[in-house]
């Protein structure tokens, strides 16, 4: 008898307790200043469906990368303000890599081809209130020049002054990068009038959304400018959240604590597609998965030992494999850059393989597959890599599969260690047509002495191609010479490029106007709604 | 041989020590058990579901499941295996001499525990690993640098009672050198205590390896291995959950055999339950030394 | 009483010093130092000579023990560098992500407490009974299990499946309750095999023995004295387990996306970001030594035994 009663009194206590800390524990979160947020937090948990007919237009995205801050200025953190309808530039780029006006409405280069002006939009304020004119946007641009080393590397400035509506930029030299580099998110506009030394946590921009309050790391809360120059945007308020792991990310929109995400992981996508709740749109995007190809040492030294590697890839099979549309490439450039179909691109072919490496001194194969050569040795090569990946697991079954032995070799400082040239194959997933220009991609990497050709890549007849994008302004000319640079690299086998990125985001099907662009710095757009 | 005789009666035991070497000859003998080769992928079998062919499904690029589990369990152990006994080993002569010799030397030592014990092991093993890089070799060291203080206080501890024993008095007094005690006397009756212990660590040093995998620390692939596969099921969770559960029963089901091993082990060599505050892990290790400085004190205060 | 903390106070400084140093040590030995990762943070190579220069204004060229005095003077006046990967001081990193882990602690010891006491008892109580084979089955399955896995399932079954709680954990205390209940399961089963054990053997003890045979019902022993003080260990348990629960932290936090330090440091290996491992530990560390200590001051106040022994 006393057991029984016994343990009745201690499940009460413990079903008290459970009751009581749930209490008090909501009780201290109020506590914490962070009553907003915790409002609209607890909002979604209640359950996906009738979270759309609550809502009064509170949209909740989940992206998958915050900077340490939200001053544009500071390192790469605008992307997260162009990310979020947040932050505007002068230009920005859109779904299908054309330059559309955004703070400026028409510009122009001189025929000096260092010349390039900017009208500014009638109307455009900031979100304090304050006009923005042609002075606030050279405040801003020098601001960003002073404060981010990248500023002067992307537009190579000698001057920047106000003219009336319009804003005058001199370039040192004819750039012909320069407009696509000043979309580049470094460069959103904001007011310099004021105090900018909190833009960290409340960065006074031209957006749709007005940022309230940021959790770093975590999220922020954004709230619509009624003054915005393009019409009264979609959502009363948003929350952004930043969830780096792909899987959380694409579970915390299944459990409708997210209402739209960026960028489905490969192996969830089945989840969304072909499901009536979720639309899913996928954009090809401007990133290229490739390995970098060490030139200065062995065994890729040898031309005929890098386009036997190329030929091992099954690119098909490999991009399949990972699922989520992608494509094999077998090219510097995704095929949203406008010459990719014109390219004679590497392509799986064991035969022509087995030739270059017969080329190559490798004739023989021993008793587990792999080709030897003369004296009787394998070729092996080496992925450096912090973390192994399907990917390079895959990568290593198809050398194998032509004989080649591909080893991982698992490295804390890959960075480092890559940077001092001290590697065969290390990966890299890079915006290749960033801004959605060739330029940026070929001079980092593929010119001679470069600060990103890690692999001592040099090719006169390339050199010169990009020399020549330098100074050339018209786009699809442009294009053009990308296109002829990109064959040289393909020829010369520098580098291995695998599979393209593509851009997939999602939402429940009650939101509208989604957009998908190939440039992953852009999501929220201000025309992004619920469904009425 | 009294021990022997005495497990050889004891039922529970048997079963145990049957079902832990008949999962021990499992992985062992991978290689003719596996229906498949646990590395070859197969692209023509991506994702699929546990089926006959399959019998606990594929990876995503088609690896069966199911041997790459009977050949990750070899990695696993014997990773498991050798830092437990590493941990022994060091754990073990350090105790002894702290416990033997005491003075300066046990001090020192003990501060030294003290020191390491004072510490998130998975904190220490982190800032190893960043230190020295992954891989197995570097993920074993810096969990033996980090563990072994268990072994040294529960030796000390045991050393510093059966020193007191009347029988080791008189071999004393007999004229018998400090290391003859140390061997004849001392060994044989530590030993199977540990035995005890280090059964149960190895199954709470398997838990370890496989939250090191998680947070990439752990060992090479293609090699697989129970934690790196259960990490990487992670990201199938939804679409191929087989790649997340399986991983996952097996490690809870080997750390629970090797648990009531040690369970059961102790019930036949330590009937006075010495080690039973020991418990299986690093939390319990804390308790019992902090447990017996309590009860020592208890001890000296009351007298 | 005041004695006695002055010289546990005294006790935490050689153990505090210790971690310190063995970090410092260990970090020494790491492949690259800061000024070679601030010229890879700006993506350029940098020219030998002028490095060697910076390296010597710097003064990483000291001898090691120079290094750590220089270094435990800063940081003792809160001052533990720069975070390489997130751009700013590392103790202002530490203030931001410190709070919310000791959240997501807190949270995990409560549920601990609240489960384990119960149930414990029970099982103490109801002696090789059913209440006690499921709650021992229970609670065994709940130290042998992988915790990240069983985080896992977690959400699959209850924010996915079940559409429940959410997955992510934002900055609202539903979203706490995922995490902290995958951290607490272990603590929760090892407390309840220990509680329950310490009854049993409480029960056995001389003196519950000589109550009884007084006539004091079996009830009223348990409850007036077996129970206080099987429990008593339960508080010394308490401020054993911060170290588990600062470490399972580290593993929960990556499961769950939580931006607590776990997951930093665990970020921090990959970044290598040194300075922030240091100061990490360095925190963990103090946070250990203090809960320990007010543990122990609290244990000497409760127990009666060690009251009157100690004064």
């Amino acid at each position: 008898m006393k057991k029984k009663w016994l343990s009745l009194l201690l499940v009460g206590v413990m079903a008290l307790s459970v009751a009581l800390s749930g209490c008090g524990g909501s009780g201290g979160s109020g506590g914490n200043g962070g009553g907003a947020s915790d409002e609209t937090g607890a909002a979604p948990a209640g359950g996906g469906e009738d979270a759309a007919a609550a809502e009064d237009s509170h949209l909740d995205f989940g992206i998958y990368w915050f900077g340490d801050d939200l001053d544009p200025g500071n390192g790469w953190n605008g992307w997260t303000l162009t990310r979020a309808a947040v932050g505007e530039t002068l230009v920005t780029v859109d779904e299908n890599l054309n330059f559309v006006g955004q703070i400026a409405d028409e510009w122009s280069v001189d025929d000096d081809q260092v010349t390039w002006r900017f009208h500014i939009r009638d109307g455009v304020t900031f979100q304090n209130g304050n006009v923005c004119d042609a002075e606030a946007v050279v405040g801003s641009i020098q601001r960003s020049l002073e404060v981010n080393e990248r500023g002067q590397t992307n537009l190579k400035l000698a001057s920047v002054e106000a003219d009336g509506d319009w804003v005058v930029f001199t370039t040192e030299e004819p750039y012909g990068a320069f407009l696509a580099n000043l979309t580049e998110p470094l460069f959103v506009i904001v007011d310099t009038s004021v105090d900018t030394s909190d833009y960290g946590n409340h960065p006074i921009c031209t957006g749709a959304y007005m940022v309230t309050d940021f959790e770093p790391e975590v999220s922020f809360d954004a709230v619509a400018y009624d003054g915005y120059w393009g019409g009264t945007p979609g959502f009363e308020s948003i929350t952004c959240y930043n969830i780096p792991d792909d899987n959380s990310r694409a579970s915390a929109l299944q459990s409708g604590e997210l209402d739209m995400m960026q960028r489905v992981a490969a192996t969830d996508l089945s989840l969304f597609e072909g499901n009536d709740d979720y639309e899913v749109q996928m954009a090809t995007g401007t990133r290229v998965q490739f390995l970098f190809m060490n030139t200065q040492a062995a065994p890729f030294d040898d031309e005929n030992i890098r386009h036997a590697f190329n030929a091992a890839m099954n690119y098909d099979a490999i991009a399949g494999a990972i699922g989520g549309g992608l494509t094999g490439v077998g090219s510097p450039f995704p095929p949203s850059a406008s010459f990719f179909g014109s390219l004679n691109r590497d392509t799986y072919d064991p035969d022509a393989c087995a030739e270059y490496l017969a080329a190559a001194g490798y004739t023989e194969t021993d008793d587990e597959g792999y080709v030897v050569n003369a004296a009787g040795e394998r070729l092996v090569c080496h992925i450096l890599m912090s973390e192994s990946t399907p990917l390079a697991e895959m990568v290593q079954h198809w050398a194998k599969e032509c004989g080649i032995d591909v080893e991982i070799t698992l490295a804390e400082n890959v960075s480092d260690t890559r940077n001092a040239g001290d590697f065969e194959l290390v990966f890299a997933n890079w915006q290749t047509l960033s801004t959605g220009d060739p330029q940026w991609f070929l001079d980092q990497v593929f010119k001679t002495g470069a600060t990103d050709n890690y692999s001592g890549y040099s090719n006169a007849e390339l050199d010169a191609l990009i020399e020549q994008l330098t100074t050339t302004f018209d786009a699809d000319e442009r294009m053009n010479i990308a296109g002829q640079a990109s064959q040289i690299i393909i020829d010369e086998a520098f580098g291995c490029f695998l599979v393209d990125v593509t851009n997939i985001n999602v939402c429940h099907s009650n939101v509208e106007n989604m957009s998908t662009f190939p440039i992953d710095y852009y999501f929220l757009t201000p025309q992004t709604t619920f469904a009425q | 041989m009294y021990y022997v005789k005495r497990a050889l009666h004891d039922k529970k035991f048997m079963i145990m020590l049957c079902i832990t070497i008949a999962f021990v000859l499992l992985t062992i003998f991978a290689g003719a058990i596996a229906p498949h080769d646990p590395i070859a992928q197969n692209y023509d079998a991506i994702l699929q579901p546990p089926s006959r062919e399959y019998p606990f499904g594929t990876d995503a690029v088609g690896r069966c499941l199911l041997s790459r589990l009977l050949y990750g369990g070899k990695t696993s152990l014997v990773i498991a295996i050798v830092v437990t006994l590493l941990m022994a080993v060091i754990g073990v002569v350090i105790g002894m001499v702290s416990g033997y010799f005491g003075g300066i030397v046990d001090t020192i030592l003990m501060r030294v525990t003290d020191m390491l014990l004072a510490f998130p092991h998975i904190v220490f093993v982190i800032a190893i690993v960043a230190v020295l890089g992954t891989g197995t070799r570097n993920l074993i060291l810096a969990m033996t640098v980090i563990s072994w203080t268990m072994f040294a206080r529960v030796t000390r501890s045991l050393v510093i009672t059966i020193k007191k024993e009347d029988y080791v008095e008189q071999a004393r007094l007999s004229g018998a050198s400090k290391p003859a005690i140390m061997f004849r006397y001392i060994v044989p009756n530590v030993i199977p205590y540990l035995i005890v212990l280090i059964t149960q660590d190895i199954g709470s040093n398997l838990l370890t390896l496989a939250s090191l995998s998680l947070l990439g620390l752990g060992s090479q692939p293609p090699t697989p291995e129970w934690g790196f596969m259960l990490s990487e099921g992670k990201r199938y969770m939804q679409t191929a959950p087989w790649m997340l559960i399986f991983p996952g029963m097996v490690i809870l089901i080997c750390v629970i055999i090797f648990n009531l091993l040690g369970d059961s082990l102790r019930d036949i060599l330590d009937p006075r339950g010495i080690t039973k505050r020991e418990g299986t892990s690093f939390l319990a290790r804390l308790l019992s030394r902090r447990d017996r400085k309590e009860k020592e004190e208890h001890e000296e205060e009351m007298a | 009483m005041l004695k006695y903390i002055i010289v546990r106070l005294l006790h935490t400084i050689p153990v505090l010093i210790g971690v310190t140093f063995l970090t410092f040590l260990l970090l020494s030995f790491a492949p690259s130092d800061p000024v070679t990762m601030k010229y890879l943070n700006m993506g350029v190579s940098g020219d030998a000579e002028v490095m060697e220069a910076e390296r010597e204004e710097l003064g990483l060229n000291d001898p090691l023990l120079v290094r750590y005095g220089r270094w435990v003077a800063n940081a003792l006046r809160g001052d533990f560098g720069e975070s390489v990967s997130y751009n700013h001081p590392v103790a202002e990193e530490m203030a931001r992500r410190l709070p919310r882990t000791i959240k997501l602690a807190v949270c995990a010891l409560a549920i601990t407490v609240v489960f384990s006491i119960p149930l414990g008892i029970l099982s103490a109580v109801y002696k090789n009974k059913l209440a006690d084979y499921i709650i021992r089955f229970l609670s065994f399955v709940g130290v042998s299990m992988p915790s990240f896995w069983l985080g896992m399932l977690l959400i699959y079954f209850f924010a996915i499946k079940l559409n429940l709680l959410p997955s992510i954990s934002g900055n609202n205390v539903i979203g706490l309750i995922l995490p902290s209940i995958t951290l607490s399961v272990w603590m929760t089963a090892t407390y309840i095999r220990r509680l329950r054990a310490n009854i049993l053997e409480e029960i056995n003890k001389d003196y519950v023995t000589g109550l009884l045979s007084k006539g004091i019902p079996q009830w009223k022993v348990n409850l007036k004295h077996v129970l206080p003080n099987a429990l008593l260990s339960i508080i010394t348990m308490f401020g054993m387990s911060i170290g588990g629960v600062l470490g399972g932290a580290t593993i929960v936090e990556t499961v769950f996306s939580y931006q607590g330090v776990g997951k930093m440091a665990a970020d921090a290996v990959t970044a290598r970001d040194y300075n922030l491992i240091q100061g990490y530990v360095v925190w963990m560390a103090l946070i250990f030594v203090g809960v320990n200590l007010a543990v122990d001051i609290l244990y000497r106040v409760l127990d009666p035994r060690l009251r009157l022994g100690g004064e």
